[in-house]
């Protein structure tokens, strides 16, 4: 029967092509909306590393060195000394303490002299293994020091063309790194791992450059830095009271978590026994998706959008719903005759379904081209959305089916109505 | 083959209750045909829509080829009207754009039949009511006799046992009603059970059996002599 319903619904749909290309529009532009909504909301509000993200944990401490803390408690920037107690510790499977800078890049073997802007990861070793960073070829340092570099995709791609490059030098900000590494394209939807100042959704970076290295070249860190104590070089950071680094740990098990929380307030109550603690002890680990809610990127025009554009879809239902009615009633003739000749109310409903179900499947693609629409032009008006602006797999699911779910509810009543009328009322 | 025994059908609305069938009694036999005669709102549609499933009764029992309908529901009526029923309606019932192959097959497609009894069934039931020749023609094309033998095609494909006929040369010419009343006299002929309601006493007389309906009761079952008995009278 199946073949035979997909039949009917081709001989309806040319019955009356306008009627049903309006319908089609109308649910298009709904569901359109709906999935280019969702695809920034699933984007935001997706889990990274879902591998173990309840085992990474963003660290953050209170260990400013004088009472006048106007920065809150506990900070997510930990100063140099701090942060180095954290990558000393066995009790975590990976660790890393990084910034984010940035310089200017070339290919060192190139006649040009052009050089091109690129984020600059600073990072301890321990940053490849805890994330999980898809190398395309070789692999990360295993020292904080030295003149060696990783890169991400697009910079292999537009300094070198692409290719395994290892072993090639790169001019950084006028210093010779070997390239010992190189990533796989990597779309981290959010960048967990620098979530704060609102770069949750910036690219993932282009060079990845020992920590100690960084500090030494005095490229000067790029993003949120608080200091109690004057300074001028970045070297002096190592000694002072400037705050600019971020933690992150790698603990596998509660008894890991529990071990190191102990680790982090034995050391404030060290601090704090030797006078250079004024402050409650308050150390938090949060993992990562804990991280991101509270840094809330989910932003809430987003959510509040969700709800005007899932309103608005309801609107389009009950029009499209109003659409079928009409034409179901113009058909109702076919309806009762075919009752007469034995179509039970289930066959007539599931000749229906089967319809709304084919006309879902027509809508579902407009819908998806629309929102691709939507998304390019969101991009348009508010370029922050680039990375963000992105039709999943996921979303592409959720829209093909959010399409067919809608045609069916459209069309529910209308059909309910068809299987409510006299038989013998329609045929004579 | 139908026995209706003190079926009453009523219809309610907030104020009052009328009365479709009262205490209505009639058993048809294998093979009989059968004129339904009576004034117009008599309850000549309310009992074909009651025999043909199509609608309710209230009280009374209802056999159909030795099954009893009372208390089926939706499914079970509608698997048995397609088994056992087919109607032929005033106003033939032809769907306009589909081919009359198509048509026919409507009844067949709910019974689930394969692909090759269908085509068999079709061209057999248009072959036996001379439209063979024209299986892919739109009813648009065919004159109102045509649809109307399209329609008695459609009602026959299915081999039913019994034939609703609600005043089927209605509207049809002379010529043409004369074309569709000898078809189901040859198909009774050949054993199907007919009950045909009409509002023309010639072709109440035609038939071997002739029953009238008045206030939704059966007043008389021999108003229309058939046309032997009335010959053998004039003589």
């Amino acid at each position: 029967m199946l073949s035979y319903y997909l039949k009917l619904a081709l001989i309806n749909f040319k019955r009356a092509p306008s009627l049903y290309a309006l319908v089609l529009l109308t649910l298009s532009v709904g569901v359109g909306l709906v999935c280019a909504n969702y695809a920034l909301i699933s984007v935001m509000s997706g889990d990274p590393i879902p591998e173990k993200s309840n085992q990474l944990f963003h660290v953050s401490m209170n260990t400013w060195p004088n009472e006048n803390n106007t920065h809150g408690e506990p900070l997510y920037i930990l100063r140099y000394r701090d942060a180095m107690m954290i990558e000393e510790s066995s009790i975590p499977k990976h660790s890393f303490v990084m910034f984010e800078t940035s310089a200017y890049v070339r290919d060192s073997a190139s006649a040009s002299l052009s050089r091109r802007s690129g984020k600059v990861r600073a990072t301890t070793h321990g940053f490849f293994a805890l994330t999980n960073a898809p190398f395309a070829y070789g692999e990360g340092f295993s020292e904080n020091t030295g003149q060696v570099v990783v890169i991400g995709h697009n910079m292999n791609q537009e300094v070198f063309g692409g290719g395994n490059n290892v072993g090639k030098t790169l001019e950084i900000a006028g210093e010779l790194f070997t390239v010992i590494g190189i990533l796989a394209q990597w779309d981290l939807r959010p960048k967990y791992y620098h979530a704060t100042e609102n770069r949750a959704f910036d690219q993932t970076d282009d060079l990845y450059i020992p920590l100690e290295t960084v500090i030494d070249q005095n490229w000067r860190a790029q993003a949120r830095t608080s200091a109690a104590d004057s300074w001028q070089h970045m070297p002096q950071t190592r000694e002072r009271n400037v705050y600019y680094l971020q933690a992150w740990v790698e603990l596998p098990t509660n008894a890991d978590k529990a071990q190191f929380q102990q680790y982090l307030d034995n050391y404030s109550q060290t601090l704090k026994d030797s006078g250079e603690h004024p402050l409650a002890i308050r150390n938090e680990l949060n993992d990562v998706n804990q991280w991101l809610a509270k840094q809330e990127v989910v932003d809430d025009k987003i959510l509040a959008f969700a709800i005007a554009t899932a309103l608005f879809l309801i609107v389009c239902v009950f029009n499209a719903s109003s659409l079928l009615l009409s034409r179901f009633h113009a058909g109702k003739f076919e309806v009762g005759l075919r009752r007469a000749i034995g179509a039970s109310k289930q066959q007539v409903l599931m000749q229906g379904m089967i319809e709304s179900t084919v006309l879902g499947a027509v809508i579902s693609l407009t819908a998806i081209g629309l929102s691709g629409l939507f998304l390019a032009l969101s991009i348009e008006m508010l370029p922050n959305l680039r990375n963000l602006a992105v039709l999943n797999a996921n979303t592409l699911l959720a829209g093909v089916l959010l399409s067919i779910v809608t045609a069916n509810l459209s069309s529910f009543y209308a059909i309910y109505r068809a299987n409510r009328y006299t038989i013998s009322a329609e045929l004579k | 083959m139908l026995v209706m025994n003190s079926i009453s059908r009523i219809y309610r609305s907030e104020t009052i209750q009328t009365h479709g069938l009262r205490d209505f009694s009639l058993t048809v036999e294998q093979g009989e045909f059968v004129a339904v005669t009576g004034p117009s709102g008599s309850g000549k549609s309310t009992f074909l829509n009651v025999a043909g499933l199509l609608d309710n009764f209230d009280q009374g029992d209802y056999l159909l080829d030795g099954i009893s309908v009372k208390g089926m529901n939706d499914t079970q009526l509608s698997s048995l009207r397609n088994e056992k029923i087919g109607f032929i309606f005033q106003n033939y019932n032809l769907i306009p754009d589909y081919s009359i192959a198509d048509n026919v097959d409507m009844p067949l497609r709910y019974r689930g039949f394969s692909k090759a009894e269908r085509k068999e069934r079709v061209e057999y039931a248009l072959e036996k009511v001379g439209l063979a020749a024209r299986l892919d023609y739109l009813p648009s094309q065919l004159s109102g006799g045509q649809q109307q033998r399209v329609a008695i095609a459609r009602a026959l494909a299915g081999s039913p046992k019994i034939l609703l006929a609600d005043e089927p040369t209605g509207n049809l010419d002379s010529l043409m009603a004369r074309q569709v009343m000898e078809l189901l006299h040859r198909l009774n002929q050949d054993g199907t059970t007919i009950i045909m309601v009409t509002h023309d006493p010639d072709q109440a007389r035609e038939v071997n059996r002739n029953v009238q309906i008045v206030d939704g009761q059966i007043t008389d079952a021999k108003i229309y002599a058939p046309v032997e008995a009335k010959e053998a009278a004039n003589a």
